[in-house]
């Protein structure tokens, strides 16, 4: 008796389970008639990280709004499901899809080869084939350009960087970073934390948090999640701050000066372009200041900026876009 | 560095961080102890933990008030924890994997909830948080002052509680029964205790207690929610009871352990110390372990922690 309603009251929970697996946000199923274009995103996280999954998510969207494409996605998917995720779409027959995890490779090589009718674009990616395109974000002309910014403005000489893990798109960013502020005021200090996570918003605010008590009056948040707990610390205790992958202004307007855009959202939104024209081949679209990975506008923190500082980065920024300035990718500790 | 270190601010951001890292970890370390000494070891603490996060947070920004939500965010973790209760109590299941199970189900439904009623969103809804509330006078001694008497109201209630479960556990006949039940169930039901009773009404109430130190999180310091918030504190909840060997004063301990080397790993990266990171990253668990290996001497916990009782069958 009491074995039958424990196995009752235990598949009532797979069943709710299920159930529930069932509600979430499933990929549309395609309609056999549209001739529209569809396209695919398998993201690695979240899509709602304010951040790198989202950033790819905007450029979705923004695609689905420009060329009038069909669009589906899948999110955390871990990288050992990921070939699976990428073969799914392949063999419902999407036109092109998007591979955004820069860790991703195996699974993207291997699955534009057994698909080559099918385009595939892998984000951060270092390797193309001729169906397989890559965009290289440039995020080290924006974040060289932030860190002029923060050694212009900061009073204490003391600025900090708070990061999500040390890996090369973020180290890439961090690199140009101390760059630009060394260059704009050689006396300051540079304070660097990592927090060891992309998603952890206490570790960000606690990280931030160390950073402002130690001094430091501008702190560039570098990633995705960690960042809206880093931008909160700053925002709590007014001190200036600069954030990172998407215009994350609204975290603290009353804050944050700017955000380096990865520039994704247009990114993504110019390669689907690109292949609605049929324009598309298995090239590297690099992504620089010219296309969309540039500093946020300053929205209303305008004012907290001088002039002379606005018009040394307009001026840097253009040199960079005019090839005259070239920034260095410096993308690993080494 | 050693300047540094031995400073005003330093010392006073660094004491005032441990107690704010340390009160979600002791709220739910609490309630757990009360389950586990009445035999029920509930791992599912750490998604009741998610799940009161998230309700905590929802009711809030619905309501507008705070303290709804922070009620409601110890309800919801109370009615898991009597479904835990229920399952391993009344149907003896196995609590290890019930526990897991809870787990699972909690992290899943909050994330599930969060998108279904908040969206995608480029905005993230954010809540003011509880205010800290400076004790007159006592706020103002230097150092301590700013880390014990300014801080929010639940931290002082937390601190309260110490004393509260004290007495509740070595004076009153219900904090006796409780350990009873835990030590020898047999004989607490031969003495008349209800047995299966008691442990559902402790379970319950750590659910709740773990609802609550959830709810703590966006609701008196992060004024957000994400699913990945509470990570990991239930776990350390769970540990943090097995190295105060189930007294409230040796739990108050090894939360403050925890959260002063967590306070301290942020602060000696952010003065460049020269370690790589991922090392200070795990100086807090690395300290944790060694306090456990130096200082946790002698057995474990009641006797009949996670073994299910069944009137009806002898051993």
């Amino acid at each position: 008796m009491k074995k039958s309603k424990l196995f009752l009251l235990l598949s009532g929970l797979c069943l709710l389970s299920i159930i529930l697996a069932a509600c979430a946000p499933a990929t549309p199923t395609p309609a056999a008639e549209t001739k529209k274009v569809r396209v695919a995103l398998v993201l690695d996280g979240k899509i709602d990280d304010n951040g790198w999954n989202q950033a790819a998510y905007e450029g979705l969207k923004e695609a689905e709004a420009q060329h009038g494409v069909e669009i589906a996605y899948s999110e955390e998917i871990p990288i050992p499901d990921y070939e699976k995720a990428l073969r799914d779409y392949a063999s419902q027959g999407y036109d092109l899809i998007i591979a955004h995890s820069s860790i991703a490779k195996e699974a993207v090589m291997n699955t534009a080869k057994d698909y080559p009718k099918i385009a595939f674009l892998w984000t951060d990616g270092d390797e193309t084939r001729e169906n397989l395109a890559v965009i290289r974000p440039m995020a080290q002309e924006a974040s060289y350009l932030a860190g002029l910014l923060a050694g212009k403005i900061t009073k204490s000489n003391i600025v900090g960087m708070v990061g999500g893990i040390d890996i090369p798109s973020t180290h890439r960013s961090y690199a140009a970073f101390e760059m630009g502020l060394k260059e704009a005021n050689p006396e300051a200090k540079l304070l660097v934390n990592w927090v060891g996570s992309f998603l952890d918003v206490a570790a960000g605010k606690e990280a931030a948090l160390s950073q402002i008590e130690a001094g430091a009056d501008v702190i560039f948040g570098n990633g995705d999640g960690q960042n809206i707990g880093v931008l909160q610390a700053a925002g709590e205790k007014n001190v200036l701050a600069i954030g990172a992958v998407r215009d994350q202004f609204n975290v603290a307007p009353n804050v944050v000066l700017t955000s380096v855009e990865w520039g994704f959202r247009k990114g993504i939104a110019e390669v689907v372009g690109d292949y609605v024209a049929g324009k598309f081949s298995g090239k590297v679209y690099e992504i620089g200041l010219a296309h969309g990975a540039d500093l946020s506008p300053y929205h209303e923190n305008a004012s907290k900026i001088p002039e002379d500082v606005q018009n040394l980065i307009k001026e840097k920024r253009q040199q960079i876009i005019d090839g005259k300035l070239s920034i260095p990718d410096i993308s690993s500790a080494q | 560095m050693l300047d540094q270190i031995f400073s005003v601010v330093f010392l006073t951001g660094f004491l005032a961080a441990t107690l704010r890292m340390a009160t979600p970890i002791l709220i739910t370390a609490l309630g757990e102890m009360i389950a586990e000494r009445s035999g029920i070891l509930n791992l599912g603490i750490e998604g009741i933990m998610v799940l009161g996060a998230f309700v905590g947070f929802w009711v809030s920004y619905q309501s507008g008030d705070l303290w709804q939500g922070f009620l409601w965010g110890g309800l919801a973790g109370g009615i898991i924890g009597a479904l835990m209760g229920i399952v391993s109590v009344r149907f003896h299941a196995n609590q290890i994997v019930t526990g897991l199970g809870i787990w699972i189900l909690c992290q899943g439904l909050s994330s599930f909830l969060n998108r279904r009623i908040f969206g995608i969103s480029s905005v993230r809804p954010q809540l003011p948080t509880l205010p800290a509330i400076p004790i007159p006078g006592l706020s103002k001694i230097p150092i301590l002052g700013e880390t014990l008497f300014n801080q929010n109201i639940i931290v002082y209630g937390t601190l309260l509680l110490i004393p509260l479960f004290i007495y509740f556990l070595r004076q009153t006949s219900w904090g006796l029964h409780l350990s009873a039940v835990g030590e020898n169930p047999r004989a607490a039901d031969a003495a008349g205790l209800r047995v299966e009773w008691i442990r559902f009404l402790a379970t319950t109430f750590g659910g709740m207690m773990a609802g609550w130190g959830g709810a703590y999180l966006p609701i008196a310091f992060y004024g957000l929610y994400t699913d990945d918030l509470a990570v990991g504190r239930g776990w350390m909840a769970i540990a943090v009871v097995a190295f105060g060997r189930w007294s409230p004063l040796g739990m108050l301990a090894g939360a403050l352990i925890f959260g002063a080397s967590s306070a301290l790993q942020y602060r000696l990266q952010a003065m460049n110390f020269p370690l790589p990171y991922q090392f200070l990253l795990m100086l807090p668990f690395l300290i944790t372990l060694i306090f456990v290996v130096l200082f946790v001497r002698g057995g474990g916990g009641p006797a009949a922690l996670a073994k299910p009782y069944i009137r009806t069958q002898s051993e």
